[in-house]
């Protein structure tokens, strides 16, 4: 496992829970925060609003105030008596003190005459003389209106209005007083919004006549370039309902609502730093961070968690499996978290278990192989070593015999070596057939062709070739005798019983043999029994194999070279008759073999074929003989001549045609391998073609390989083993000579055409 | 869970973590208050007797929330008349590198504006425009701004209601320094005012607040004039000029009300407390960063008209009702 595999669960894990918390929470902070902030503004919309109003109509009243004091000074109406004069004057000074806001006062009569003035700087007078009556302040007084004149900056400092008001009756004239708007701070110092929130007045101009901070009147601030048209342009009366942005007197960027101060339609603004007046956003904002943040925090944990809590076991899972998989078996995997993880771990567990139980028993197979294969290779050894003794004896004896038959004196004598002789062949032609049976049973060429075979038949032909052997040792050989039929390959069952009735004969050295059959439900059990040396139960499974002899060395031996059991057990292996074995030491055993039962047919007895003089048949035949070896061409050629043939040997196809000359021969027998490649089965094509006749033969060879059966059979032509018994020859000759078999042979079954030596 | 334990732990404190931040942050800490101490230097062209000029100046620094022994230092020098004495006390304060000046009377203001190039002035004068200090009100240039008190502009004021209590007024004298700037000005607005009374001013100048003698008021007495105005520059040496003066008959007219107090006949001029108050409003805004150029020069809107009945008495002059109605301070 990667650390980037790791990772890239992780990044899932995290993406998939970051955006499973992050979006939602996300779009909710956003719509909260909105509707928070929309709330917020129209919360403050209203309050500033009010405000305003109220503001306002604390300065509409602080004038209206003014008024009415002023009113109070033109009760009295105008005559010419110095008393009342000094009357009006007094009543007028009375209001300067009342009216801390006015400066200045003058008294109008009813055609606008300046009778009296009082002021706070400048000197009192009386009877002026000065004629006001044109000014506006006078002309809308008299018209019923209090006049508010526009605001003036006295010497560029100080803001001051003109305020005009009438007597109830015309006589009474006009009081015109300067009032100091400085003194509207009072009314808006006191009002606060919020935390820095504050309040000020603008003329119709914009000019700035009231705020908290003085030096701000007091420095002559011009709004109007500050505040929007729709502000400034606004009819008396109207306010907007909305909060406006504005670049506050004081530099500031604020929120700010108004309200008109009638009746001079004046703007009274108040206002709130849009610093403070977003705070509840901002807040709404922070607390979504701060939340969201948690949030996304808390679900990266949460996720990290998650994928270590699978990771983990993913980690233990992969890196178990690679250490199964690189064949530490018993190496087993630790997960315990309840779930599908855990199951899957066990699950690995189980296979790596299983694995491992696999593995030990291949290792005990494969053990098991290697020491057959050791003791198969100990075997051949034996089996040289053995086969080369064996074989060394009778050709000793048969050197010695050889050499001793020119040297005999008489027939009697020559008889005598003649048998001698020929026993020592038989000896050594048992012993190489018994190596090709083992041979050919292992290169799977011998199949079997069942059909129903009569017991009693097989019983009398082994009686015939092992009664003599029997009874040469002393030996009873007793057959009891049998009806039943069983489904097997004759020659294959006669090779089977013959082998062991050998073996029977072999190891025993006083008693008898039996030969038995005994029916059990659908089987029949052929039995060999002796009174032999018997066969422990420990070595009982070995004596099945090649090369396995009973017998310790020395005693008993140079009769065989331990193949025969093992050739009955292949065939029975091949026939699939059980055999088994019942043996006790010293006391004799019993060989069995079953057979399935088959009712008797109802054709009649098998008929043999009828013997014919072989010496007539073959007396005058003209047999080619086409060989590389000419020891073989002479030995072979020798006997045929013996047996009363004409005999043409060659060596070779062409060889063949010369020697022949016109004649036609009646059979040719070729070595399968001829020299310079050429092979015997195209030697006896080329003579067939040569003299254009389906000419008799049959091939010759030592070569035991599938592939010289299969060129063969591929010819249509019967293979005879080397070395050959003169008794086999004879029987193929004699059979390929007479004039009913001039057809091409049928492929004979190797093995029961080589049964008629004893199996060695 | 099969978790070591120093995990869980590890956990459960990310856990609190978490929770502590939900609830700490949104409650987030309030501004520092101010820590800096504001160093304030008083120059005051007047004697130390006037103690009480300060104690406003102190007052509303304190409602400002300057406070002496915690936020503030507060070093006052009285140059008692003396132009060296104020040139030494500016300097020393621009040594030692004060943050405000406030200066009181204009000969100290002219001192400082010619002494102080950088250092916010805070000026409590009589006519700084008349006198050159500022050229504007509303917009000072320079570093010096402050409060106007007025003073000339009510000299004619002063002339009306004397003439209100001696109907046959008709020479006054005027007490004035020659240091003070402010003197021409004085005296010119006297004179346009007593010209329309028909009443002529007969003008008497000293070099300095304290270089006044009898001679002086004798000569003014034998010179015809019937009452002294007296520049308001000579406040605090009130208790040297009021009996010196009534020796001769010569009641004495004067801005602030420790002359009528001193047995003076009426004074008229604004209210030296409110204004001496509304400094600490300059200094506030200066400690602050403000710049003296965006501080307007405020001018009084309430004057005091202070009376004494027992001098009016004395001289046996009659109070008349429209006086008596203007007066804000009677003394018996």
């Amino acid at each position: 496992m990667t650390p980037w595999i790791r990772g890239r669960l992780l990044r899932k894990v995290l993406l998939a829970l970051l955006l499973a918390v992050g979006l939602p929470l996300g779009a909710y902070s956003v719509v909260n925060s909105v509707f928070v902030w929309r709330q917020h503004r129209s919360t403050l919309a209203e309050v500033q609003q009010l405000q305003a109003q109220a503001a306002a109509q604390r300065i509409t009243q602080f004038v209206r105030e003014i008024e009415g004091q002023l009113q109070w000074a033109t009760h009295l109406g105008w005559s010419d008596d110095p008393g009342a004069l000094e009357q009006r004057r007094l009543d007028a000074m009375r209001l300067l003190r009342q009216a801390p806001a006015v400066t200045d006062l003058r008294l109008l009569d009813g055609q606008g005459r300046e009778r009296v003035v009082v002021s706070r700087l400048a000197l009192n007078q009386v009877e002026t003389g000065a004629d006001r009556s044109a000014e506006p302040g006078f002309r809308q007084a008299l018209a019923g209106q209090a006049h508010h004149g526009p605001v003036t900056f006295r010497r560029e400092t100080e803001p001051f209005m003109q305020l005009a008001v009438a007597g109830t009756r015309r006589e009474a004239g006009v009081v015109m007083a300067d009032v100091n708007l400085k003194h509207i701070w009072d009314v808006v110092a006191h009002i606060r919004v919020g935390q820095a929130g504050r309040a000020w007045v603008v003329d119709r101009a914009g000019l700035l006549i009231a705020h908290p901070d003085i030096s701000l009147v007091l420095r002559n601030t011009d709004l109007s370039a500050r505040l929007p048209p729709a502000v400034r342009d606004a009819p008396a009366g109207r306010a907007l309902r909305e909060p406006i942005p504005l670049i506050s007197p004081s530099g500031e960027r604020v929120l700010a609502s108004w309200a008109n101060a009638e009746p001079m339609d004046w703007r009274v603004f108040v206002e709130v730093p849009e610093a403070e007046a977003q705070a509840p956003l901002r807040e709404a904002l922070w607390q979504a961070g701060v939340v969201g943040v948690g949030s996304l925090l808390f679900a990266a944990l949460l996720a990290s968690g998650l994928s270590w809590r699978m990771v983990r076991p993913i980690r233990e899972l992969t890196a178990g499996a690679a250490r199964i998989g690189g064949g530490q078996l018993d190496h087993r995997i630790s997960i315990h978290t309840d779930d599908e993880l855990q199951a899957l771990g066990d699950g690995f567990n189980a296979m790596a278990a299983a694995l491992e139980a696999s593995r030990s028993g291949l290792e005990g197979q494969v053990a098991q192989r290697t020491h057959e294969l050791a003791e198969a290779n100990r075997a051949k050894s034996r089996l040289l070593a053995a086969a080369s003794h064996d074989l060394r004896q009778p050709l000793h004896a048969l050197n010695l015999l050889v050499a001793q038959l020119p040297l005999a004196r008489d027939a009697a004598e020559r008889e005598r070596l003649t048998r001698r002789i020929e026993a020592a062949v038989a000896s050594i032609n048992g012993l190489f057939d018994g190596l090709l049976d083992i041979s050919k049973l292992e290169a799977g060429v011998v199949t079997a062709h069942v059909a129903p075979v009569a017991l009693q038949a097989v019983f009398d032909g082994l009686v015939v070739t092992y009664a003599d052997a029997a009874q040469a040792k002393g030996l009873r050989l007793r057959v009891r005798p049998s009806r039943d039929w069983v489904l097997s390959d004759r020659a294959l069952l006669e090779r089977i019983l013959g082998n062991l009735l050998a073996n029977a004969v072999r190891y025993t050295t006083r008693g008898g043999i039996v030969l038995g059959a005994r029916r059990r439900g659908s089987e029949v059990r052929l039995e060999v029994w002796d009174s032999g040396i018997g066969i422990r139960p420990e070595v009982q499974p070995e004596i099945f194999r090649e090369f396995f002899q009973v017998a310790p060395q020395g005693r008993l031996r140079g009769e065989g070279l331990g193949l025969g059991l093992s050739i009955v057990s292949r065939l029975c292996v091949l026939l699939g008759h059980p055999i088994g074995l019942a043996s006790r030491p010293g006391r004799g055993s019993c060989f069995h073999v079953s057979a399935p039962w088959v009712e008797a047919p109802r054709l009649g007895p098998l008929a043999g074929p009828v013997p014919t003089l072989a010496d007539e048949m073959l007396h005058g035949r003209r047999v080619v003989v086409i060989d590389n070896d000419a020891r073989v061409l002479e030995s072979t050629g020798g006997l045929l001549v013996a047996w009363g043939c004409e005999v043409v040997t060659a060596a070779s196809a062409e060889q063949a045609v010369q020697n022949l000359g016109a004649a036609v021969p009646d059979l040719v027998i070729a070595d399968l391998h001829l020299d310079h490649g050429a092979l015997g089965t195209e030697a006896i094509a080329q003579l067939r073609c040569r003299f254009g006749a389906a000419l008799p033969a049959f091939l010759l060879s030592g070569d035991v390989s599938q592939a010289a059966r299969d060129q063969a059979a591929a010819a249509g032509l019967a293979l005879i083993d080397k070395p050959a018994s003169p008794m086999r020859l004879r029987a193929l000759v004699t059979r390929l000579v007479s004039p009913v078999d001039r057809t091409p042979l049928p492929t004979a079954n190797p093995v029961a055409a080589a049964t008629s030596s004893p199996a060695g | 869970m099969h978790q070591p334990p120093t995990r869980q732990a590890n956990r459960r404190a990310v856990l609190a973590v978490l929770l502590g931040l939900g609830v700490a942050l949104p409650a987030r800490a309030q501004p520092a208050a101010t820590s800096r101490t504001g160093r304030v230097g008083f120059v005051s062209w007047f004697p130390p007797d006037e103690a009480g000029q300060v104690d406003p100046l102190r007052e509303g620094l304190r409602e400002l929330g300057w406070q002496e022994r915690r936020n503030l230092e507060l070093e006052v020098h009285f140059a008692q008349g003396s132009a060296d004495r104020t040139r030494a006390a500016l300097q020393s304060l621009l040594q030692r590198r004060f943050d405000v000046i406030v200066v009181r009377a204009t000969p100290a203001a002219h001192i400082a504006k010619e002494l102080v190039r950088e250092l916010p002035v805070v000026m409590l004068v009589s006519d700084p425009l008349a006198t050159g200090l500022v050229s504007r009100l509303g917009r000072p240039d320079g570093n010096i701004t402050g409060l106007s008190l007025q003073g000339p502009d009510l000299a004619g004021k002063r002339l009306e209601h004397l003439r209100a209590l001696m109907p046959g007024l008709r020479s006054v004298g005027f007490l004035g320094a020659a240091d003070d700037p402010n003197v021409t000005t004085f005296v010119r607005e006297t004179e346009a005012a007593a010209q329309q009374f028909g009443v002529s001013v007969k003008p008497r100048l000293v070099s300095g607040v304290r270089a006044f003698a009898e001679t002086d008021f004798k000569a003014l007495a034998d010179d015809g004039a019937q009452a002294l105005l007296v520049q308001p520059i000579f406040t605090g040496q009130q208790d040297r000029i009021v009996p010196l003066a009534m020796k001769y008959r010569l009641p004495v007219i004067s801005n602030y009300a420790v002359f009528a107090k001193a047995g003076g006949l009426l004074t008229l001029g604004p209210d030296d407390g409110a204004i001496t108050r509304r400094a600490a409003y300059f200094v506030h805004r200066l400690l602050n960063g403000a710049k003296p150029a965006d501080l307007p020069v405020e001018q009084p809107s309430r004057f005091t008209l202070a009376l004494n009945v027992a001098t009016a008495r004395s001289l046996g002059l009659k109070v008349p009702p429209a006086l008596q109605l203007s007066a804000d301070i009677v003394y018996e």
